[in-house]
C-alpha cells in the first residue's frame, strides 16, 4: 500500500487512527502493529512471512546477546547480521551477481522467480541497527516481541524510512512514554499534507514530464537539460515527500522520527549535499560502517578505502544494477576530490556552485536511467554531441506548459517558505487560515489521486 | 486542534462519501462502468488480487468523485498553467484531444488487417473498394500547434494502408465547425459535403431535403465530461427523411439478429448519447432500404464516426452493412458476409488508425 493512494488516505488512515486513538494505551502497540502488518501485507501477503522471520531472528539474537558471555554476544551478533544480510542478498542482489557470474563463466544460476519485497533495504538496516546498538550497549535489549516487531514494522516508516536508529526510538516503543496531544496531531497532519502535496502535486507531474520527454521523437539539447532538471526534482520531491508523510504520521501517533532532507541543493558542494540528502541513510553508513572501519583515524589511504567501501555500499543499497554502482562510485570520486584535492576556498565560489548543480543533475540522470547505454546517450545529447538543435518548438511548448510546476518545484528547494511559516505560526489570523489551507490542499491531492493520474513511487524499489 | 479537526474532518467526509458512492456503478462524465466491489476468496486475498481490485474499486468510488475530477482539471489548467489537460486542449471553444505522434506500429497493424481482408475476402470478387480517412479535430490546428503531429505525413502513410481501392480525400469537405465542441465526433448535420464526396466517388445518388431534428439539448460529449476546459455548447442533432421510416436495421451484437431503429432516440438519455446513430458500435449492422437501387449494396468498414455517416450513404443502396472490426474479428467476415459485387468502403478516423490495436 502507498500513502499516496485512495485506499490508504480514505480507508486505512481514518480507520487506523480511529482504532489507535480509541483504545487504551496498553492496546495501542497491538493496534498499531496489526494495522502495520495489514499495510505491509496488502499487495503480497506472503511477504508477511519474511518480515515475521526477520523480526524473530532480530528479537531472538537480541535476547540471546542479553544472556550470553562476551564471546557468545559477538558470535550471536555475527550470526544475526549474517542471517539478516543473507536474506537481503538473496532477495535483492542474488540475480545481479548471478548475472555477472553468467557473463564470466556462462553458467546460469539466475532465479527468475525472486521478487523484491518492498522496503526490505529499510527494515534490514533497522534490524542491523538494533543488533549493533544492543551489542555495543548503546541501547537495552528489547524484551517484548510486540515492541520489537513494532520497531521493525511501523507502517509509516516501514517501506521508505526514515531509517531510525534503535537507540533513539527505543523509549518511544513503550506506549506509556509516548505523548499524544492535539498539538502533536495538528503538527503531524500538517507535515503529512505537506509531504502528500510534494508527492502528488509536484513529483507525479515531474515524472509525467519525464515520460513525455521519452515519447518525443524530436528532442533538443535544452530538452535534455529540462529532463535532467525534472528527473532530479522528481527524485527529491518523491522521496522527501514520502519522508515528510512518514514523519507526520509518526508525529500524529506520538513518535518522533528524524528528518531525512534539509534543503540539499543549497549545500554548494557534494560533501555538504550528502549531509542534507537522505540524512538517515548517510548517518547509518557513518555509524555502522565508516566509523567501525576506522573512519579517518587510520591515515589517508585507509580513509579513502573506507570511503570507497561506504560509497560502493551506498550505490548498491539503492539498487542491484551497474548504474547504481557507478552512481555510488561517482560520489566517492567527487567526495575524495573535495576532501583532498580541491581547495576549500574554490568550493565556496559561485562557479563551483554552478558545477555542483550540473554534477548533481548528471548524477540523477545516471541514477534514474534504466541502463548505462541510455545514460551515455543522454549525456551525449546534453552536451550537444548527438547532433540535436539547441531548442525547438516541442521544447518551448513543454517549458511553457510546465513553467509553473518547475518554478514551484525550484522555489520549494529554498527554506524561505518554511521560515515564513514558522514566523507566522503565532499569528491569530494565520492560525485560522492555516487549517483551512491545509484542508484545501488535502482535497486537491485527493482529487488528483481520484482522477487516477500518474502515481509512481521510486523508493518502493529499495 | 483546528488542524487536526480539519485533517480528520476531510478524511472522514470522504470516507462517508465513499461508502455512499460505493452504490454507483457508472461514471457519467467518463462514460464508463466503475470497478465493482471485488469478490473475496482466500486465494484472491493470498495472491493480492483482491487487494488490487479493491484499490481500483476505492479509487473509482471515492466520495464526490465527479466534483473531484473537475477540481483536478481546474487545478491542472489554472493552478499549474498546464497548456493541456491530459492531452486535451481548448481551441476556439473546441475541446481537442491532440494527436502528437504518428504511431508506425499502429499503422502497420491496420495495414496487416486490411491486407488480410483484401487477400482473403475481396480477392476474385467484383467488389469495388474505396478508402477514406476522417481527420480528427487536431488536424485543423496549425501544423505543430500544441505539438500536433505532421498530418500531411500521416495521411500520406495512411493512404498506403490499402493496396487497391479508390482513395477519397475528405479533407477539403470538412472543417473544425463540422465537429462537436465537447466530443471527438463529427456532427451528422454538417457532413453532407463529405457524404457527397463519397457518393460522387462511388457513383450513387443521395437523398435531398433532410429535416434536422434535435435528440438532445446540452449534449456533453466524451471529452467534455472529463475536463473543465472552456468549451462551447453542443446539441445532438440528426438528419431525418421520410424514406428512413421504411428502413430496416438489424444488429448482430450477440450473434442473434436484433431489430433496431435507425436512430434509437432513447439512447440520448444513456451513458453515451452519440449512440442514437444506429444504436452505437456493433460488430455488424445491416440496413435494408426498400427504395434503394436493387443492384447496389454497400459494405462499410468503419469506427464510431461511421455510424453517423452510414445512414446518409444507405440511401443510395438497397442493403448497407456496417462492420466494426473493434467488435468483430476480421477472420469471421467470410462466414457472415458474401463478398460479391458490392461497393466496399473503408472509412476510418485518424485517431483509430493511429491507435489501431483495437482492430481485430
Amino acid at each position: 500500500m502507498e500513502f499516496s493512494s485512495i485506499t490508504f488516505l480514505i480507508w486505512f488512515l481514518p480507520l487506523c487512527s480511529l482504532a489507535y486513538f480509541a483504545v487504551p494505551r496498553s492496546w495501542k502497540n497491538i493496534v498499531l502493529l496489526g494495522f502495520s502488518l495489514l499495510f505491509y501485507g496488502w499487495s503480497r501477503p506472503e511477504w508477511l512471512l519474511l518480515i515475521g522471520l526477520e523480526c524473530l531472528v532480530g528479537y531472538g539474537c537480541g535476547r540471546w546477546m542479553d544472556t550470553g558471555s562476551n564471546k557468545q554476544r559477538k558470535a550471536v551478533l555475527v550470526l544475526g547480521v549474517l542471517v539478516i544480510v543473507a536474506l537481503l542478498f538473496w532477495f535483492k542482489y542474488f540475480n545481479f551477481f548471478a548475472g555477472i557470474f553468467l557473463e564470466i563463466t556462462g553458467l546460469d544460476w539466475m532465479v527468475k522467480t525472486i521478487l523484491l519485497p518492498i522496503g526490505i533495504s529499510f527494515y534490514t538496516f533497522q534490524i542491523l541497527s538494533y543488533l549493533a546498538d544492543v551489542y555495543t550497549h548503546q541501547a537495552p535489549v528489547q524484551r517484548s516481541l510486540i515492541r520489537f516487531s513494532l520497531y521493525v514494522c511501523m507502517f509509516f516508516q516501514l517501506i521508505a524510512g526514515p531509517i531510525v536508529r534503535y537507540s533513539e526510538i527505543e523509549s518511544q516503543l513503550d506506549a506509556a512514554q509516548r505523548t499524544l496531544s492535539w498539538h502533536q496531531t495538528a503538527k503531524g497532519s500538517a507535515k503529512f499534507v505537506c509531504g502528500l502535496a510534494k508527492k502528488v502535486l509536484i513529483a507525479n507531474q515531474l515524472s509525467s514530464l519525464n515520460v513525455f520527454f521519452r515519447s518525443v521523437s524530436n528532442p533538443s539539447v535544452l530538452f535534455y537539460w529540462l529532463n535532467a532538471l525534472a528527473v532530479t526534482l522528481f527524485i527529491y520531491y518523491d522521496f522527501s515527500g514520502y519522508s515528510d508523510m512518514a514523519i507526520g504520521l509518526g508525529q500524529m501517533m506520538g513518535f518522533h522520527l528524524p528528518e531525512n532532507f534539509d534543503y540539499p541543493f543549497l549545500a554548494g558542494n557534494f560533501t555538504g549535499f550528502w549531509r542534507h540528502w537522505h540524512m538517515t541513510l548517510t548517518r547509518w553508513f557513518r555509524d555502522y560502517v565508516y566509523i567501525p572501519l576506522g573512519g579517518n583515524r587510520k591515515g589517508k589511504p585507509r580513509q579513502i578505502f573506507n570511503l570507497l567501501v561506504v560509497w560502493l555500499l551506498t550505490g548498491l543499497w539503492h539498487g542491484a544494477a551497474w548504474n547504481f554502482v557507478l552512481w555510488g562510485l561517482l560520489f566517492f570520486g567527487l567526495l575524495v576530490l573535495e576532501k583532498f584535492v580541491i581547495p576549500t576556498a574554490w568550493q565556496q565560489t559561485l562557479w563551483y556552485r554552478i558545477l555542483f548543480i550540473i554534477g548533481i543533475l548528471i548524477s540523477f540522470v545516471l541514477f534514474y536511467d534504466d541502463s548505462l547505454a541510455l545514460f551515455t546517450a543522454d549525456l551525449q545529447a546534453m552536451f550537444g554531441l548527438a547532433g540535436l538543435p539547441f531548442s525547438n518548438g516541442v521544447t518551448v511548448y513543454t517549458l511553457l506548459s510546465n513553467l509553473v510546476l518547475l518554478t514551484m518545484a525550484a522555489a520549494g528547494c529554498f527554506p524561505f517558505w518554511k521560515q515564513k511559516y514558522h514566523q507566522l505560526e503565532n499569528n491569530r489570523h494565520f492560525a485560522l487560515a492555516s487549517p483551512i489551507g491545509m484542508a484545501l490542499v488535502l482535497v486537491v491531492c485527493i482529487a488528483w489521486l481520484a482522477a487516477g493520474t500518474f502515481n509512481p513511487f521510486l523508493y518502493f524499489r529499495f | 486542534m483546528l488542524s487536526s479537526i480539519a485533517f480528520f474532518g476531510v478524511l472522514g467526509c470522504f470516507l462517508m462519501g465513499s461508502l455512499w458512492a460505493g452504490q454507483m456503478d457508472v461514471s457519467k462524465s467518463e462514460r464508463r462502468k466503475l470497478a465493482l466491489f471485488p469478490e473475496a476468496s482466500l486465494r484472491a486475498i493470498a495472491s493480492g488480487q483482491w487487494q488490487e481490485e479493491f484499490d481500483e474499486y476505492a479509487t473509482d468510488h471515492t466520495g464526490f468523485r465527479e466534483e473531484l475530477l473537475k477540481l483536478k482539471s481546474l487545478t491542472s489548467r489554472y493552478g499549474f498553467g498546464n497548456l493541456d489537460d491530459e492531452g486535451v486542449i481548448s481551441h476556439n471553444n473546441y475541446l481537442i484531444q491532440v494527436e502528437r505522434q504518428i504511431r508506425e506500429d499502429s499503422l502497420a497493424h491496420a495495414a496487416a488487417i486490411f491486407a488480410d481482408i483484401e487477400q482473403k475476402d475481396l480477392v476474385d470478387t467484383d467488389c469495388k473498394v474505396y478508402f477514406a480517412i476522417i481527420p480528427d479535430k487536431s488536424y485543423f490546428l496549425e501544423k505543430g500547434q500544441y505539438l500536433n503531429m505532421d498530418y500531411e505525413a500521416f495521411f500520406e502513410q495512411a493512404f498506403r494502408l490499402l493496396d487497391a481501392g479508390t482513395q477519397v480525400d475528405l479533407r477539403p469537405s470538412l472543417e473544425l465547425e463540422d465537429y462537436y465542441y465537447t466530443d471527438p465526433h463529427w456532427r451528422q448535420e454538417k457532413i453532407l459535403d463529405a457524404a457527397q464526396s463519397l457518393a460522387d466517388a462511388m457513383n450513387v445518388h443521395l437523398l435531398d431535403g433532410y429535416t434536422i431534428k434535435t435528440a438532445l439539448n446540452n449534449f456533453i460529449g466524451q471529452t467534455g465530461g472529463r475536463t473543465m476546459l472552456k468549451a462551447g455548447k453542443d446539441d445532438l442533432r440528426y438528419l431525418w427523411h421520410e424514406q428512413m421510416k421504411d428502413w430496416k436495421v438489424t444488429r448482430y451484437d450477440t450473434g442473434k439478429p436484433e431489430s433496431s431503429g435507425i436512430y434509437p432516440l432513447e439512447k440520448a438519455q444513456g451513458l453515451d448519447p452519440y449512440q442514437i446513430f444506429l444504436g452505437g458500435s456493433s460488430g455488424l449492422i445491416e440496413i435494408e432500404n426498400p427504395q434503394g437501387p436493387k443492384e447496389r449494396e454497400l459494405i462499410v468498414f468503419s469506427d464510431s464516426y461511421g455510424s453517423s455517416m452510414v445512414p446518409i450513404l444507405a440511401a443510395g443502396y438497397s442493403k448497407t452493412t456496417l462492420v466494426d472490426l473493434r467488435n468483430l474479428p476480421h477472420w469471421r467476415l467470410k462466414s457472415l458476409i458474401d463478398f460479391d459485387h458490392q461497393d466496399v468502403l473503408f472509412l476510418y478516423s485518424t485517431s483509430v488508425l493511429n491507435a489501431s490495436q483495437s482492430l481485430k
